[in-house]
């Protein structure tokens, strides 16, 4: 197994197919994140949702 | 009630996994490691594709977007399968948690149908001369791609969860007849995408250095998959078990678990 490439630099030009080989991985790469970090994000806000609403419900019934 | 769903041991682990929060603690206990084993593989197969993989003798550098859209495509499709089967046990067991998973399977599988619509985009321009074709195999991701955010959408147009879900299921279901056309479509019509590379029933079309880190990306891919359908159900359980006392001790930070 060898590297394909001679240096860097090439890797990203791939003779003029760079432009759409890197494009494809970094959109790909940004999805893939977002797959991973909205619902990470979505767990976190339901849970504070939730220890808000206990906290107001403590606060009206005046035992806080 | 309890007599009955204790009533023989061998149903239990069903009963057990029907339990939002049983596969809220597991699913917790498996992330790390599954997170772990998708980074790596696919690291291991992005730099062994992009890199190291021999360049294809016809398309140049360019086939190794292969790597990315071959990967996608397949979790698009199989994502479909899951959300459709997570639906039906909804529907004939009425089981919640099953609800859940489908509705966690709508915006992964729809983010997916995009990457493989995307990437087959990038890879089509220099290698058909556009970005985009109207052929059978194009057209019935796009399709796909509607059924994923129709499933969405249902979810969202009824005011109760349980008629959302229902009608969810039942698209869900229907929508299955679109996969084997997806899959056929290269062999039924003239098209200008190429026929599979792999099929199960024989050896793939592809040498084996350009084929075992597509492998590893794919391998990868159903991992990294797995990651974001259990962390999308995870969201979806506790925003619908959000009045239960396990959730509000978890809130709190307590020993919910």
């Amino acid at each position: 197994m060898k590297f394909q490439f001679e240096n860097i630099t090439q890797l990203f030009v791939m003779d003029g197919h760079g432009v759409f080989v890197w494009t494809a991985v970094l959109v790909s790469l940004v999805v893939m994140l977002w797959l991973i970090v909205k619902p990470l994000a979505d767990s976190r806000a339901a849970l504070k949702d939730v220890s808000g609403d206990i906290t107001r419900a403590a606060l009206t019934r005046g035992d806080a | 009630m309890n007599r009955l769903l204790n009533w023989s041991p061998s149903w239990q682990w069903f009963h057990r996994l029907g339990s939002p929060r049983w596969f809220y603690q597991a699913s917790g206990r498996w992330l790390p490691w599954l997170s772990l084993l998708a980074l790596t593989l696919l690291l291991t197969g992005l730099v062994w594709g992009l890199g190291f993989a021999p360049q294809d003798a016809k398309q140049g550098n360019s086939f190794r977007i292969i790597y990315l859209h071959v990967p996608v495509s397949f979790l698009a499709l199989a994502g479909y399968y899951i959300m459709a089967i997570a639906g039906a046990i909804g529907l004939i067991w009425k089981m919640k948690l099953s609800y859940m998973v489908m509705k966690a399977a709508a915006p992964v599988g729809a983010a997916l149908t995009f990457l493989a619509l995307f990437t087959g985009a990038v890879w089509g321009k220099p290698t058909w001369g556009t970005y985009w074709v109207w052929d059978a195999r194009v057209t019935s991701m796009l399709i796909l791609l509607f059924l994923y955010l129709g499933i969405l959408a249902l979810q969202y147009a009824f005011h109760s969860n349980e008629a959302g879900n229902k009608a969810s299921a039942i698209l869900a279901l229907v929508g299955t007849a679109n996969i084997p056309i997806i899959y056929k479509s290269v062999d039924w019509w003239y098209t200008l995408h190429q026929p599979a590379t792999i099929k199960l029933t024989s050896a793939p079309s592809m040498h084996p250095d350009m084929f075992a880190p597509l492998l590893v990306m794919i391998v990868g891919f159903y991992c990294f998959y797995t990651v974001a359908l259990l962390l999308f159900t995870r969201a979806e359980i506790l925003r619908r078990e959000r009045k239960s006392v396990w959730v509000r001790e978890l809130a709190l930070g307590g020993p919910a678990l």
